[in-house]
């Protein structure tokens, strides 16, 4: 029973807290939550339960016609690296927002056209920027994002090493 | 009434932590015995008002008292009690009051359990710096989240709790991913203790082991259920996606699994002591980055709270005023802390420096890649995202060295030892691991690297644990301590994980189809079948039922009913997938839409996942192992328990 | 010494990467068009009241104009309206609205009850000349100068704030244009 000698002391200190607390007007009350400010909208967000979609948002679950296991795949590849520009931060592959369907049935339709990787990404770099590359391009200012771990694993390394060499000393 | 019971209890908790972060403290610089004894009481209070603060959210939203804003925005006359309950935690303010309820928690757990091994000064100045740190948290909440907060007249009806978080897997993951980042702040009160001290001794080091480790433990599991949850609840079949509220639970844990390995270098040598104290301050601190990142709308995610960029300035200030004190503290104390025994190039310390250097160069990867695009932005750029391709690629050329040379840990020896030693005895795991892995692989089909490479390395992680194992079962007649009981069974626990990742993102088969009522689809030796697609009623939902049944041959086995949900309040669409665990491999059906050429057909998503459960399985394995070794009874003896410890690892240091 | 104050040193830089970042947060949430600066992509749509009569944006060719991405599902559009009306008026350039994903009937309903401010309308229902214009939400308003050059994109509803802005950009392309 020596845990808590002091317990008495320390609700004293709570009863007198309490009492200078009752003084003061507590839980002021706020403000009821107001309603977000108008801003850029999607098409479908007002129209629940119409063309098949519920609450405006549209399954990225979609059977599509390909021609082939490797253009699935392809399919599969590049959604998932391209990213979605209305959405929180999901792939293409993974958004319901309808303006993502749009894209996904414009990479099938360039994949159609027998368009390589490349041309696609770049199809959609040239409209929306390199923001919608999830697999940033190696550039001058991505240069420390891909070399900065290379960097940190080398210097790491090296001063293990004249930890290591330090520390032999005292053996 | 209650309410205001909750807020009072909130502002005494405060006042407690104020008390505790001065009196004691002054004690402590005093050596005062009288004042030092108030702190466990004083813990003991705060711990009952933030208690008391909790349970009174919890009722409120237990009885729909709509007159507080925080029920009546996360809760409604419909949601079931059990999700009433985790919606205390939903909220951004509920989830402050769960932190500061851990937080407390952790506090009188060290106050009682740590109390007959830890001198009194020193404990004292544990429970102090953690009083700090719970003063801002109460501060945060008090002046800028305030769960309690009222509306007056209340709605008749409240809004909902977010349907993605009214799933059991919600209602124990973010308790137990607090545990694990407020755990982190007994590592760290116990580093800035000995810092205050002058001087790192190994004793406190040794003291602080079970705390971290059971921290990590926890982490350990929230993050697991984190990543099952988002592969049944969001439906598209992932388990990880790099979104930038991950990583902020990611980092911590890099840096915690650096310091777990790091103390045990101080603790059984002396070494690395100013290195272990800055991982203690880095594990916490970035547990704090994490708390900004998520709270402040700095940076896009799809897990975010509601965000709010005044929270973040004070957040940001809160940790660049522990950071910032801690740090400088450091970088007094540290060049005064001992450096402990030498040791050679091939040597455990050197494995365990190693670990290390991966651990923490991976940390600060994904901590680069996360804050990348905001230095672009800064730097007038413009807009680039850094996503899953980039954190993918190079977490695993920064795991692969570990994944290789972590077997090596264990049977090397402390201060001096000879390669040759150190790996003969791996050797016929070595040939096992190679052999075993390229003959599995070619029986499933599996003809890739990612799923060769995948069950060579985890084969050896396994093989490696299992050796080391046997050997030191004759070495100690059977008794083996916890804390290397604990370590195989977490070093194992990589094995089954590197295994299941590199079957699930190799081997795993995925289809959308279109299925009207009566069409089936036959895929590796399944056929789903399609009987019909139904009306359903939850308590506060409606829904669209798939009824599949699977077919094994002409055996059935099993019937699958994946709902696409419509929620009432706020009409948000849910996708509720059908699952059939397995050990192989998980079969799982998600509802598209109803496709609109009149034949009541859907798009129907199509998934056979091998050995996903491998990878919660291993990470499982990864967190008791944590566990176990934090229960060695090593961590729990007084000092004079130094003579009979080279008894109790008389196996792993036969010097 | 030193060597002990890097990790401060470091996670100073670090907060104040984030301080700065913090004010920005909202900004960063809107995808800049790597579309402005260039041409305005070249393409020919049906009318709104008139299906047959095929629009272009060559059309205008010459002369600076303003392209209003609207439909009658975007509470925002309204919301900007009486702004887009104002700049129909008194920005003395053509207005085009492209109709973003909407359907006929409806389209011009809404015209009918808030009134109808542009030049002329070019309707996009399958969504495809919006990709090729970077549209990802509405409205979403582009100023284009005399040489067919997108000088300028909005996102989000025109308010007074952005109305002073955007008059005072053709007001600029003007001068520059004159000279």
């Amino acid at each position: 029973m020596k845990l808590f000698p002091f317990a008495g002391p320390a609700l004293g200190a709570a009863g007198l807290a309490l009492s200078l607390l009752l003084s003061a007007p507590i839980g002021a009350q706020s403000e009821a939550p107001a309603s977000e400010p108008p801003g850029q909208e999607q098409p479908g967000a007002t129209r629940p339960i119409e063309q098949g979609r519920m609450g405006g948002m549209i399954s990225p679950i979609e059977p599509l016609p390909f021609r082939s296991e490797l253009e699935r795949r392809r399919f599969k590849a590049l959604t998932n690296e391209l990213r979605c520009t209305v959405c929180q931060n999901e792939s293409l592959s993974e958004s319901t927002a309808p303006l993502a369907r749009d894209l996904r049935m414009e990479v099938f339709g360039m994949l159609q056209d027998n368009r390589s990787d490349m041309e696609i990404r770049q199809f959609m770099v040239d409209r929306y920027g390199d923001f919608v590359l999830y697999r940033p391009p190696l550039a001058g200012h991505t240069v420390l994002l891909w070399g900065g771990p290379l960097l940190l694993l080398i210097g790491g390394l090296i001063s293990a090493v004249v930890v290591i060499k330090k520390r032999r000393q005292a053996l | 009434m209650i309410a205001e019971f909750g807020q009072i209890s909130l502002i005494l908790a405060l006042i407690l932590a104020i008390l505790l972060a001065t009196v004691p403290l002054y004690g402590a610089y005093r050596n005062n015995e009288a004042l030092m004894r108030l702190a466990p009481s004083l813990v003991a209070g705060h711990f009952v008002f933030a208690l008391a603060a909790f349970a009174s959210l919890a009722t409120l939203f237990i009885r729909h008292d709509f007159t507080v804003v925080n029920v009546a925005i996360n809760s409604n006359l419909l949601l079931p009690w059990y999700y009433r309950l985790s919606a205390t935690w939903g909220s951004h303010e509920g989830s402050l009051l769960l932190w500061i309820l851990m937080l407390s928690g952790w506090m009188l757990a060290v106050a009682v359990f740590s109390r007959k091994v830890l001198p009194k000064v020193f404990l004292t100045r544990v429970l102090a710096v953690m009083g700090m740190i719970s003063i801002g948290f109460l501060l945060f909440t008090i002046l800028t989240s305030n769960p309690f907060d009222r509306i007056l007249p209340g709605p008749p009806d409240g809004q909902d709790l977010n349907p993605l978080l009214q799933d059991p897997g919600m209602i124990f993951h973010p308790p137990l991913l607090y545990m694990g980042y407020v755990g982190f702040s007994v590592a760290f009160g116990f580093a800035i203790a000995g810092l205050l001290g002058g001087r790192v001794e190994r004793d406190w080091v040794r003291w602080s082991r079970p705390w971290t480790l059971m921290a990590w433990a926890f982490l350990t599991g929230g993050i697991t259920l984190g990543s099952w949850w988002a592969y049944y609840e969001l439906g598209w079949g992932g388990w990880w996606f790099w979104d930038p509220v991950e990583n902020a639970s990611f980092i911590p844990w890099l840096l915690g699994t650096a310091l777990i390995h790091s103390q045990a270098v101080t603790e059984k040598r002396g070494a690395f002591p100013a290195w272990t104290v800055l991982l203690a301050i880095a594990a916490f601190s970035t547990s704090l980055l994490g708390t900004f990142l998520v709270r402040s709308g700095v940076l896009t995610s799809v897990h975010a709270f509601a965000t709010d960029p005044e929270r973040g300035v004070f957040i940001l200030a809160f940790m660049a005023l522990v950071t910032g004190a801690s740090l400088t503290l450091y970088a007094i104390r540290a060049p005064r802390i001992m450096t402990g025994k030498g040791f050679d190039f091939v040597s455990r310390e050197t494995a365990l420096l190693l670990n290390n250097v991966f651990f923490t160069v991976s940390a600060g990867m994904v901590l680069l890649g996360t804050l990348y695009p905001l230095i672009i932005d800064f730097m007038g750029w413009g807009q680039i995202s850094v996503g899953p391709p980039y954190f993918g690629a190079m977490f695993v050329l920064l795991m692969t060295p570990v994944v290789m040379l972590i077997p090596l840990g264990p049977f090397s020896r402390w201060g001096q030892d000879e390669l040759k030693r150190v790996v003969s005895p791996l050797l016929i795991s070595m040939v096992v691991a190679v052999i075993g892995g390229l003959v599995i692989a070619a029986a499933i089909g599996a003809f890739n690297l990612r799923a060769i490479t995948g069950w060579i390395g985890g084969l050896w992680l396994i093989m490696g644990s299992l050796s080391y194992f046997f050997r030191q079962k004759q070495a100690t007649r059977f008794r083996l301590p916890r804390g290397q009981v604990g370590m195989m069974l977490a070093h194992a626990g990589v094995g089954v994980f590197v295994i299941g990742v590199g079957m699930v993102e190799s081997m795993t088969y995925e289809r959308d189809v279109r299925f009207a009522p009566g069409d089936s689809l036959e895929v590796a030796g399944y056929r789903f079948q399609l009987h019909e697609v139904a009306q359903v009623k939850g308590p506060n939902w409606i829904a669209e039922e798939g009824r599949f049944t699977v077919y094994r041959g002409e055996r059935e086995i099993t019937s699958m009913n994946p709902q696409k949900r419509l929620y009432h309040r706020g009409q948000q669409v849910m996708t509720q997938v059908a699952l059939r665990p397995g050990v192989f491999h998980d079969l799982y059906v998600a509802m598209g839409e109803p496709l609109s050429d009149g034949t009541g057909a859907w798009s129907i998503r199509v998934h056979i996942k091998p050995f996903v459960r491998w990878i919660w399985g291993g990470a499982f394995l990864l967190a008791l192992g944590g566990l176990i070794a934090a229960s060695d009874r090593r961590y729990w003896r007084q000092q004079r328990a130094e003579a009979s410890e080279h008894a109790h690892s008389g196996g792993e240091v036969p010097a | 010494m030193i060597r002990m104050l890097v990790p401060l040193g470091v996670f100073l830089g670090l907060v104040a990467l984030l301080l700065i970042s913090l004010p920005t947060a909202e900004q960063r949430r809107q995808v800049t068009s790597p579309l402005v600066g260039r041409e305005v992509p070249n393409f020919t749509l049906p009318g709104l009241h008139d299906p047959d009569v095929m629009r272009s944006t060559a059309d205008l060719r010459g002369q600076p104009f303003l392209l209003n991405v609207w439909g009658s599902w975007c509470f925002s559009c309204r919301v900007e309206h009486p702004y887009i009306e104002r700049l129909g008026r008194e920005a003395g350039v053509p207005l085009v609205g492209f109709n973003w994903r909407d359907e006929r009937g409806e389209a011009l309903e809404w015209l009918g009850r808030f009134g109808d401010a542009w030049t002329f309308h070019m309707v996009d229902f399958e969504g495809r000349a919006a990709i090729d214009l970077g549209v990802y939400g509405a409205p979403e308003t582009f100023l284009v100068d005399h040489r067919g050059i997108i000088r300028h994109k909005h996102i989000g509803p025109v308010d007074q704030v952005v109305f002073d802005d955007l008059m005072r950009r053709i007001l600029e392309m003007r001068t520059e244009a004159g000279s």
